[in-house]
């Protein structure tokens, strides 16, 4: 999940190639959104024009308010962050200030998204395999 | 040295500081994600508010 403070140019390099590699783990049943935190009346309609544009294929666009959800302390001098979980676990975090995400960070954000999204679950002991007394 | 180069130096450092400087956003690896329902403006539950945690 990206969470970010306005539609920057740099967010929507990031939010396009986090939507192409969605698309692309598909088969891992990956998913990815954006929460944008404002209150901006206009917002809205940002997105939708964005969305319009961009053709985004997978990833959802949707807003809350400025501080966040609580419990996920976002900082208010990130402009965006985000966070790469499994299971509802947090595995990691990035975050940006004023400038945003670049290019090189765009791609180390995707590689850590397959890296995570491929990464399989070790196999559940069978019930045979357990000693019984 | 002279006093110009000094302070040329310091402002450097002090520039390279302020550049390596991260910022810390986001809860902590390992920790849980709890559900949260912003307004969905795209996607299957466009319009509503919806939990895609």
């Amino acid at each position: 999940m990206i969470f970010a403070r306005d539609l920057s140019p740099s967010l929507t390099g990031l939010v396009k190639s986090v939507d192409a590699a969605t698309s692309d783990l598909k088969a891992a049943k990956a998913g990815s959104f954006v929460v944008m935190l404002s209150d901006d009346d206009q917002l809205e309609e940002r997105i939708k024009k964005l969305d319009e544009a961009e053709k985004f294929q997978k990833i959802v666009l949707t807003i809350d308010n400025v501080a966040g959800p609580k419990g996920f302390a976002i900082a208010k001098e990130a402009e965006v962050t985000v966070v790469l979980y499994r299971k509802k676990k947090v595995v990691k975090t990035f975050a940006f200030g004023k400038t945003g995400p670049q290019e090189k960070d765009v791609q180390a954000i995707v590689k850590e998204f397959r890296t995570m999204a491929e990464t399989k679950d070790e196999p559940k002991p069978k019930e045979q395999d357990r000693k019984k007394p | 040295m002279s006093r110009v180069m000094l302070a040329a130096l310091w402002l450097g450092c002090v520039a390279a500081a302020g550049a390596a400087e991260e910022i810390k956003s986001g809860p902590e690896v390992g920790k849980s994600v709890s559900a949260f329902h912003p307004l969905n403006v795209t996607g299957a539950a466009a319009g509503e508010k919806a939990c895609l945690v």
